[in-house]
Parts: C-alpha cells; sequence; structure tokens
C-alpha cells in the first residue's frame, strides 16, 4: 500500500518544501486516518530522512529545489512538486489518480515547464472522496 | 483635474515600476497578489496575468513565506523591513537568492490595505562574491590556508574524473564536505549524493544497507530493499570510517570497485554499480594495511587518488575565517543579527588546541548563538573551558595563539627549506640567530639531517 506526505500549511500544500515545517501522512486506503507531523527543522535531506523513515514512498509538495528533487528521487521516493492548493482537495485529487502537477500547479509551474514529475502512477483503482 | 492628475501619477508610477530591475508586486488584505511588475515576472518565471489574485506565496516561493514573511511583519508593526536576505525557488527549480524589503499600503484615509514587496535578484552579486573571495570557499569548505588551497585545487581536479578518492583526517576536519564538494563539482552533481557511515553499523546490517536485499533474503526481509550501491544510482557513494570494515566485507567491497557490479542479498543476478565511490577515515589505513587488518589490494583500489586534510591546529589563520562563516550560517538559521565575536572571545578562541577540528568549533558557535541575546559573541558565551583558559588574560591568550601562529610558520619555512636554518632565516627574513632563539623558545626540534647536505631520495 502506498503511503504518500502531504508537506502543508494553513491547511493548503506547503509553499516551499525545503522550509516545509508540517507533513500530513495519508495512506492510499481511504480508511486508514491521517497523521499529521512536524518535520524536523534542519536541511531539505533531513526532512527527506524523516519522511523515509515513515515509510514514505510518494511526496507531494511546492517548490522544492533541483537539489533536492534527485535527492528525494534517490530515497526512492515518487515526487510531486510545485503542486498548490487546499490539501484536503490535492489529497482527494491524489486518490483519484489525477495528474497532480496539471490540476494543482503552482502558478507558472504548470505542464511542461521542464520540473521533474517523479515515477509515473500505477493506475490504481478509484477510491471514493473521502 | 483631480482625476487626470491620478491617472498621470499611475500611468507615470506603472512606468517606473515597469522600468525597474527589481521585482516588485502588492498584496490585499488576504495575501492575493494585486499588482505584480515586469522585473518579478523575469526573476519568478510567473507570468503577471498568473499570478495576479493568487497568493503571493504560491507565487514567490520563498524560504521566508512560512516563518519569516516579511510582509505579515510589516503589516502587523507598521514598520518597514529593508533588504532581508533569503532565498526562492524559481518555476525550473532553481535556488536564487534575494534580499527583500516591504512597505504598508494604505488608502486616501490611512487605513492599511494591504502591503507591498521589492526583491532583487541577488544571482550575480553572490556569483561575484563567490569569484572575489576566489580560493577561500569550495562548497561548505572555508579556508585561506595554503595547505587547504592545495587540497582546493586537489578537489577541482578529482571532481572532473571518476577516480575513487581516499579523504584522510582526524574527525570533525570536514572530510564529508570535501566528498560533497567533490560530488557538486562533478558531472554527477545533479544525480544522488549518498552517504554511510560504515562505523556506525553492526557487520551484517552494513552489508544489508550496502548492497541491499531481496524479499526472503534472511528472516525479517518481508520486501526487496534496494542498497545504498543502488540509491546512488549514477551519483556518488561516500563510505566514511571505511577503515571499521570487516574482511569478510572488505573482500565484497574490493569486488564491487573491480567488476563495478554487485549482488543484493538473495538475489540471483549481479546488478551494474555506477556509482562514483568516495571513501574516508580518520585511521591512517596504509598502517593498518601493515598490521594486516586491512586488505591491501583494496587499500590501493580506494585510494586512486588521496586527499589529506589538515587538523584545525595546524591552519590556526583559518580560525577568524571560519567564525566569520559561521556567524553568517547561524545568523540565518536562527535568524539572529550577530555581527562579531569580541576580541577577548577570538583571543580565546585562538588559544584553544581544536582536538574537535571544525566540528568542535561549529558546537562551540551554535552553543554561542544560543545563549547570545546581544550582537556580539562575548567570552561569557564560550564553554567554562575556555573561559578558564582566558583567565590569564587576554594579552596572554593572544601571546599564545601569536606564539603557535610563529612556530607553524617556523616549522612551515623549515620543511620548505629542507631542514636547512640559513635559508630559512632569509625567507623569513631574519638573522640567523634569532631563528635558533626562536627555534629554542617554541621548542622545534632540530631536523635530524642537516639541511646544508644535498637533499638525496633516501632521505624522508
Amino acid at each position: 500500500m502506498a503511503t504518500a506526505g502531504f508537506t502543508i500549511w494553513n491547511e493548503r500544500i506547503a509553499p516551499v518544501f525545503d522550509v516545509a515545517g508540517q507533513l500530513l501522512i495519508v495512506d492510499e486506503r481511504p480508511d486508514v486516518a491521517w497523521q499529521r507531523l512536524t518535520l524536523p527543522e534542519g536541511s531539505a535531506l533531513d526532512k527527506l530522512w524523516f519522511l523515509r523513515q515513515q515509510q514514505v514512498t510518494i511526496l507531494v509538495c511546492g517548490a522544492m529545489t533541483c537539489s533536492s528533487y534527485y535527492a528525494a528521487c534517490g530515497y526512492g521516493m515518487t515526487v510531486y512538486r510545485f503542486v498548490a492548493g487546499p490539501c484536503d482537495q490535492v489529497i482527494d485529487g491524489w486518490r483519484h489518480q489525477l495528474p497532480l502537477e496539471s490540476h494543482f500547479p503552482m502558478p507558472g509551474c504548470g505542464r511542461g515547464k521542464g520540473h521533474g514529475q517523479g515515477r509515473q502512477r500505477r493506475n490504481h483503482p478509484s477510491h471514493s472522496p473521502r | 483635474m483631480a482625476g487626470d492628475s491620478d491617472t498621470t501619477l499611475t500611468t507615470s508610477t506603472d512606468a517606473i515600476l515597469e522600468s525597474i530591475s527589481d521585482g516588485v508586486f502588492t498584496v490585499d488584505d488576504q495575501w492575493r497578489i494585486t499588482s505584480f511588475n515586469r522585473a518579478a515576472e523575469e526573476i519568478t518565471g510567473t507570468s503577471r496575468q498568473q499570478a495576479i489574485g493568487q497568493l503571493c506565496s504560491e507565487v514567490f516561493r520563498s524560504s521566508m513565506c512560512e516563518n519569516h514573511c516579511a510582509l505579515r511583519q510589516t503589516l502587523a508593526d507598521g514598520k518597514p523591513i529593508i533588504n532581508r536576505t533569503g532565498y526562492m525557488i524559481n518555476a525550473s527549480g532553481q535556488r536564487i537568492p534575494i534580499s527583500i524589503s516591504t512597505a504598508v499600503l494604505r488608502d486616501h484615509q490611512g487605513r492599511i490595505i494591504g502591503g507591498a514587496e521589492t526583491f532583487r535578484d541577488l544571482s550575480e552579486v553572490e556569483a561575484l562574491r563567490k569569484q572575489l573571495s576566489g580560493q577561500r570557499q569550495l562548497g561548505d569548505l572555508v579556508s585561506h590556508s595554503p595547505a587547504m588551497h592545495d587540497i582546493f585545487q586537489l578537489i577541482t581536479a578529482v571532481a572532473a574524473s571518476s577516480s575513487t578518492v581516499l579523504i584522510q583526517g582526524e574527525t570533525g576536519t570536514g572530510k564529508e564536505l570535501v566528498a560533497r564538494a567533490i560530488h557538486s563539482l562533478s558531472d554527477r552533481s545533479n544525480q544522488p549524493f549518498v552517504a554511510l557511515n560504515c562505523g556506525a553499523l553492526p557487520d551484517n546490517l552494513l552489508e544489508s544497507e550496502l548492497f541491499g536485499h531481496k524479499k526472503g533474503a534472511f528472516t525479517g526481509a518481508i520486501a526487496d530493499k534496494p542498497g545504498r550501491f543502488s540509491l546512488a544510482g549514477r551519483g556518488t557513494l561516500f563510505l566514511d570510517e571505511i577503515g571499521e570494515i570487516s574482511p569478510a566485507l572488505q573482500v565484497r567491497l574490493l569486488r564491487v570497485l573491480q567488476e563495478h557490479q554487485f549482488e543484493p542479498l538473495g538475489a540471483r543476478h549481479s546488478e551494474p554499480c555506477r556509482a562514483r565511490i568516495l571513501a574516508a577515515t580518520n585511521r591512517h589505513l596504509d598502517q593498518l594495511v601493515k598490521d594486516g587488518s586491512f586488505r591491501q589490494d583494496l587499500f590501493y583500489r580506494i585510494q586512486v587518488v588521496q586527499i589529506d586534510l589538515p587538523p584545525l591546529r595546524q591552519r590556526m589563520e583559518d580560525l577568524p575565517l571560519l567564525v566569520e562563516h559561521f556567524i553568517l550560517r547561524f545568523n540565518q538559521l536562527q535568524h539572529k543579527t550577530i555581527t562579531a565575536v569580541t576580541p577577548n572571545a577570538l583571543a580565546a578562541l585562538l588559544a584553544h588546541d581544536w582536538p574537535g577540528n571544525v566540528r568542535e568549533l561549529e558546537n562551540v558557535m551554535e552553543r554561542a548563538f544560543v545563549l547570545c541575546q546581544r550582537n556580539e559573541i562575548d567570552l561569557e558565551h564560550l564553554p567554562a573551558t575556555f573561559q578558564r583558559q582566558s583567565e590569564q588574560g587576554p594579552t596572554q591568550a593572544m601571546a599564545a595563539s601569536r606564539q603557535q601562529h610563529e612556530r607553524q610558520v617556523i616549522i612551515a619555512a623549515l620543511k620548505r627549506n629542507h631542514g636547512n636554518r640559513a635559508a630559512t632565516a632569509r625567507q623569513l627574513n631574519i638573522h640567523k640567530a634569532t631563528l635558533y632563539r626562536k627555534m629554542a623558545r617554541l621548542n622545534i626540534t632540530l631536523p635530524k639531517r642537516d639541511g646544508r647536505q644535498t637533499p638525496s631520495h633516501n632521505d624522508d
């Protein structure tokens, strides 16, 4: 079962992963409760290491530097970066297998901008909205 | 008339805003962007149409937005902020250093209706600063000691190759920083940098961590797990404390280095190893080879290029520069505005022997930042041992540090002149008798070989 981490701020996707303070861990199964955790202060690598310890395999976040993106990929994570919007809508979109980076793009960061999109998700059976 | 004058004012303000090279945007009381100039479009990579009406944090994407928003602070206390520094991430994922300034926007009745933020792209300034500081900084390594400059040049040279590098140095000298610098200067910089401390794990765990395992390889292996060789991909794998690995693991590692492939535990087939290997140790590997606890063939495989990092006590001239570096760093991390250390505190730092090297200095500075509530770090913010050392007084502490520096200079000059004291004295521009006196006072032992003899290949 895939476990996704959403970095959040003010109930929206946090604008910058590298300094994000809060994490929402969401399981693919809708019956599993979300977990809200505080990310460690310090470098982006510290945050990625923490995500790895939480068994997070999919990361959904706002702006992320290329170096952090490559590090996340190095940790085996699928990364959806430059995502913006209210976290419940984004989580809903993820559960419905919407292409997050084109459905919830940060302004000016839509598809075709050349930023990474991580590995493609396999086709999951659709889940009903929360 | 009033309307005409307002229109003219708006038009000229717009023209000015469009012509300047600083990015400018304004927000309403809901943090939504109401105007966005041409330079802001260029710096953020976001067009005006895309930005207007959006939350400023999602357009600006700055390191300050979440916890240290200058505009929020200005709107709360009405005071403008000038030139606060940080970085933003553009639409391509590049980190752009910026400085920002803020102001309150009011309507005709003086009520606050939002805020204005100007921001300046400091990329060019940063590039020039790095160019000016020249060899003083490489990655996160900071030095202006000649010994470190040689190492900087070596790092730059080896970065271009794929050779295995052995980094030797006492604990805390910055071995991982060297490895990171090599990685970031290499053409693998866009690939992962994966570090593993070989001394921190027992042998069986280390093996699994390095090579990974397949489901069912051993009790508890409930799923496939990639090892560090896999995670490093085409990037760099940094193996710290390589001298601690067991003979059995040395054989496996040797095989990887020779054949460029490895087998995860429980796997039927080998996987290719494309990562560059950098290794480090705080022990003398050649001595371990002589003792028989480290394989000679592995040693030669690892030590294609060797970088020896000097301890901090041998480059004390770097201490003020390192202190300055940590002040800048901790100001950013802890959002403080400490400007310097007092002469007393610096004297105490210079008088210390630093057995824990740069890491010890970093810890001392971090502690001082926590305790210091003023603009300058003083003696009272340093650990008790430093305060006791300086009880002899700052003058004595400074004298001690001067002597230490003098000693290093004389030893280095003697070495350059193969122990020839007359040549050393000439080079140091002092009388030979002064040199003898200083050598006696500073307890510098005379070289065994007479420096007047021609150095032979058999000489050390």
